[in-house]
């Protein structure tokens, strides 16, 4: 059900309010019915004012809303509520038939025949799934404010549109990951409150600079973003959001308290001073079970420019980007340590000292820490050098050296284009339209140094919750040049 | 007055009912129609699962999983196995040759274990108090639970495999969890010998519902449990050791003469349907050569060496001949071209039944025990007949004959009781060669509890491991807990289990 009305008052003061209520099969009976309300003003001041009139500004619009949203996030989760998802006589060999599974039916787990079952005439036979979903999971309800100015001076030759938002979603249904000695491994429970805000300012100077035929335009924007994990309920800090195969490097969590999402990894056992500690006999250092905070992996900080200049038929623009305030795992740089084809290996490939390295000479309780000057890495196994031992057990075991910052610049966009003028196509009468143009993309990035491996916007699964980790399966990225004649005929 | 004229309705009010007809419908449909809800389920559904999982856990995982998913280390510790040529050791693999497994490595058998034991507490709870189903569940279950406790020492026990009950649960110290185990052996004795035969009997597909033949079973794995903890924790005379085996003595015996506890709940030459060791180490349906579905594993020189130099029959039987005409196996972490693959008294066939716990280990496990005074009987009797066991399972023909005629012909005092100066030695020796690719993880916990038999380390870079690291995935997910145990160092693999030498 849904219903929607507009007030206008004197073509300046506008009032819209909506109120919505769902329901949805796919939950318990007692929580099927959800509605949720929205309301926002918005005042054209410029229009009104008396004392804004013909002085420098020439459009004042303010606005400020609220909204409440109701949502039920179970679709087609595909491990939810089937185990092993293998149908009898199907073929394995690390590959299985998938049943699908839809949200549909998502709240009552359901087994499966187990892999194998009915052997010939025996009997058939289940195993209980590994997820278990809370009794009565209520829908998602996300309640968000949003106030912001649209900005004219100089007879709109300035435009600036600024925005603040602060939304926070709760009863967020989150596939819990639980220890697996439960028996289960995931709780899909109505468990997470999320807080996101954040600010966008986007200016327009059209024209910024105007001599004659020479125009200059410029476009920037700028959005800070904030996403922070007010808690997560059921006394489990973590919550791992992504499955990608192997947890020996780490994952992508929330944390209750902290930006959604981050990284965490596993590490080498330092000292208070982040030296790595190593074993005074064999000079390896130990790995930190507990895995370790490296920072959020969403991008907090964006920045853009757009340049645009034209003469004449000519016209040159440019999309600068930057974005900042996150890190990424760099998984594919670990492959290639391992594999000895990276940089870090190709240089040091006999024995060497840890650099930083410190050696306890104390004890565990009453630590010691003495810088490692003369203990370098040895092999533990008698077929292995000690820097074939390193590279493809030790160091590509650990997660932490992989972490860098995301950010980056980027040119993202070079075009250059000219239109024929009309009196060079002369009196034909087939192309009334002629034009040329040059575009790059993807052409320069800038990259802090730490991060040796690749584009951080090239991650595996940039769309999904499981941002902020690359891997050696995906594609590089590419650089596209092209050109392009366009002609408008007849 | 004008302004009132101004205001105008931007929009209409519109409303759609999207409810009416639909109302009827929306109460059905919400279990999905591709598996059953698992309350339309009871335990005889589940428990012909549960069993087959608990013994493909044992003697083969999936073919895609490492070498560290299932027991396949223990395997290669104690000699048996090792990585052929043709591979090269990475991750979990590589750990496993230098005897340094780390915390990630040890994920899938947790998991999978732990699972396991989520069923059986469904078969427990969901199966009608006649059947035998209950007790034989709590029976497995504490096996699974004594499996995962000698690999790990404190383990989550009496919070554990609850599902959302206990999302994190608390870890049990070791020691307090075998007392619990023995005890609920007693009360899975108790609730077998009260039970009757029932419809739900179809789905035990190791015993049919044979009540003798669970109480065997039962009586046999707790006196694995004592043993286990003699002698480091416990005299062999201890009260409480005589008394628990005193109980045993009172309900019958142990897994007898031809008693394997295998299962078969019937394996065939298809896909996905060939006994799980067959399966994993064996060959594609169809064929009993050429494509092997997972080679990484050929004999370990521990063994071959062994079996060579005592001349003993069963060489044949666990191994193949090499290309060179002999049995030779690969150093561990050192292939050799051409080292000696399983032999057909593994891979028997893939329609065989997959062994749980066989005969002979109970006979032996008997032996021990009558030698260290924890039961009266005949050790050199108990002896042979682990060996014949031994020999009648590798399919040896006329087993029995062949086993006397190869104990009393040898001078080697690890094979011959009559010539041995250290019988213990000479039965865990035997036992050690009998659990050749069967049994890796008793004969990984008989080395911890007794250092025999001594083994050499063909690589010299260590001793196999005490314990196994908690896994990677408990410091993410339980980490309060299992930070607790102080075990959070590579060096813990040395800390040893309360009942170790």
């Amino acid at each position: 059900m849904y219903a929607d009305a507009t007030i206008g008052y004197d073509n300046w003061v506008f009032l819209h309010g909506s109120f919505r209520n769902d329901w949805t099969s796919i939950l318990d009976p007692k929580n099927r019915s959800f509605s949720y309300p929205s309301v926002d003003a918005s005042a054209v001041l410029s229009d009104k004012l008396e004392l804004l009139k013909g002085g420098s500004i020439s459009f004042l619009k303010v606005r400020v809303g609220y909204a409440g949203t109701g949502n039920v996030s179970l679709d087609n989760y595909k491990t939810l509520g089937v185990m092993g998802n293998i149908a009898a006589g199907t073929q394995v060999g690390g590959f299985s038939a998938q049943i699908p599974n839809y949200g549909a039916y998502a709240i009552y787990p359901i087994t499966t025949v187990a892999s194998g079952f009915p052997f010939g005439s025996g009997p058939n036979s289940y195993t209980q799934s590994f997820t278990a979903v809370q009794n009565g999971l209520k829908p998602e309800h996300t309640q968000s404010l949003e106030t912001g100015f649209e900005l004219g001076l100089f007879r709109n030759r300035v435009n600036l549109e600024a925005t603040y938002y602060n939304q926070v979603s709760s009863n967020q249904t989150i596939p819990l990951q639980t220890s697996q000695a439960s028996g289960i491994q995931t709780y899909v429970t109505n468990a997470g409150k999320i807080n996101n805000s954040g600010i966008e300012l986007d200016l327009h100077l059209t024209p910024f600079l105007k001599f004659g035929d020479f125009r200059f335009d410029l476009d920037a924007n700028f959005a800070y973003q904030n996403s922070r994990v007010v808690n997560i309920a059921g006394g489990s800090a973590l919550l791992d959001q992504i499955n990608y195969g192997t947890t020996s490097l780490g994952g992508i969590y929330a944390i209750a308290g902290k930006s959604y999402p981050q990284i965490l990894t596993t590490d080498f056992n330092r000292d208070p001073n982040g030296r790595i500690i190593v074993d005074g006999t064999t000079g390896l250092p130990s790995i930190n079970p507990n895995p370790v905070d490296e920072g959020q992996a969403n991008y907090k900080y964006f920045f853009g420019t757009s340049p645009h200049f034209s003469y004449k038929g000519v016209t040159l623009s440019a999309v600068f980007d930057y974005r900042g305030g996150a890190k990424i795992l760099n998984e594919e740089g670990n492959v290639f340590d391992f594999a000895g084809a990276s940089i870090s290996d190709a240089a040091n490939r006999q024995a060497f000292i840890i650099p930083n390295s410190v050696i306890n000479n104390g004890t565990a309780g009453h630590p010691n820490y003495a810088p490692n000057t003369n203990v370098p890495i040895t092999s533990l196994n008698a077929n292995a050098s000690a820097a074939l031992y390193w590279w493809t057990l030790i160091y590509s075991g650990v997660g932490a050296p992989y972490v860098t910052s995301a950010a980056f610049i980027k040119l993202r966009e070079i075009s250059l284009s000219y239109s024929i003028p009309k009196r060079l196509l002369g009196t034909q009468p087939i192309v009334k339209d002629l034009s040329v143009s040059l575009i790059g993309r993807n052409l320069f990035m800038w990259r802090p140094k730490t991060n040796i491996w690749s584009d951080p916007e090239f991650s595996t699964n940039a769309t999904g919750n499981a941002v902020g980790y690359t891997t050696e399966f995906q594609t590089p990225p590419t650089r596209i040049l092209s050109a392009t004649i366009s002609a408008t005929i007849f | 007055m004008n302004n009132y004229k101004n205001i105008c309705w931007g929009a209409a009010l519109g409303i759609l009912l999207l409810l009416g007809a639909c109302t009827k419908k929306l109460n059905t449909n919400l279990t999905d129609p591709n598996g059953l809800a698992i309350s339309s389920l009871a335990g005889k559904d589940v428990f012909a699962q549960a069993l087959n999982t608990t013994v493909t856990n044992k003697v083969g995982n999936n073919i895609s999983s490492f070498p560290g998913d299932n027991f396949d280390y223990a395997q290669e510790w104690m000699g048996y196995w090792s990585r052929n040529s043709g591979y090269s050791a990475s991750g979990v693999g590589a750990h496993i040759e230098v005897y340094a497994m780390i915390f990630s490595d040890a994920n899938g058998i947790w998991q999978s274990l732990y699972h396991n034991i989520y069923d059986y507490n469904f078969v427990i709870s969901h199966s009608s108090t006649g059947s035998i189903l209950p007790g034989a569940a709590r029976l497995m279950r504490a096996m699974v639970f004594q499996d995962l406790t000698d690999q790990f020492g404190n383990i989550p026990y009496s919070q554990a495999a609850l599902a959302n009950a206990s999302t994190t649960p608390a870890y049990d110290s070791a020691t307090a969890i075998y007392k619990k185990l023995v005890a609920q052996v007693d009360s899975a004795i108790t609730e077998i010998s009260g039970s009757q035969s029932t419809a739900d009997d179809a789905s035990d597909i190791m015993f049919k519902g044979s009540k003798s033949s669970w109480l065997a079973f039962a009586n046999t794995i707790k006196l694995r449990m004592l043993l286990r903890q003699v002698p480091n924790v416990y005299a062999p005379t201890d009260p409480y050791i005589s008394g628990e085996l005193a109980n045993v003595t009172a309900q019958g015996g142990f897994l007898g003469a031809g008693q394997d506890a295998v299962m078969n709940p019937g394996y065939s030459d298809a896909s996905e349907e060939q006994n799980p060791f067959w399966g994993v180490y064996g060959y594609e349906p169809g064929s009993t050569s050429g494509y092997q579905n997972f080679n990484y594993f050929g004999a370990n020189t521990t063994a071959v060496d062994s079996l060579n130099s005592t001349s003993d029959p069963r060489v044949g039987y666990f191994f193949n001949q090499s290309s060179g005409g002999v049995y030779s196996g690969n150093p561990l972490g050192s292939p050799l071209i051409g080292a000696s693959q399983f032999g057909k008294g593994l891979l028997q066939s893939p329609s065989a039944p997959a062994l749980l716990f066989s005969a002979s280990q109970s006979f032996f496990m008997q032996a021990e025990a009558v030698q260290r005074g924890m039961l009266s009987g005949d050790v050199a009797a108990l002896f042979r007949q682990g060996v014949e066991e031994s020999f009648r399972y590798l399919g040896i023909p006329n087993a029995q004959s062949a086993a006397d005629a190869f104990i009393s012909g040898s001078t080697d005092p690890g094979v011959n009781l009559a010539v041995s100066g250290n019988p213990l030695a000479t039965i865990l020796n035997q036992k050690w060669v009998a659990e050749c690719g069967l049994d890796g993880l008793e004969a990984y916990a008989d080395y911890r509890r007794t250092g025999l038999p001594a083994l050499y380390a063909p690589n010299a870079t260590g001793v196999p491991q005490e314990r196994l690291l908690y896994p990677e995935t408990e410091y993410t997910l339980n980490s309060a807990n299992v930070n607790a145990q102080n075990e959070n160092s590579q060096s813990a693999t040395a800390m040893k289990l309360f009942w170790a030498k």
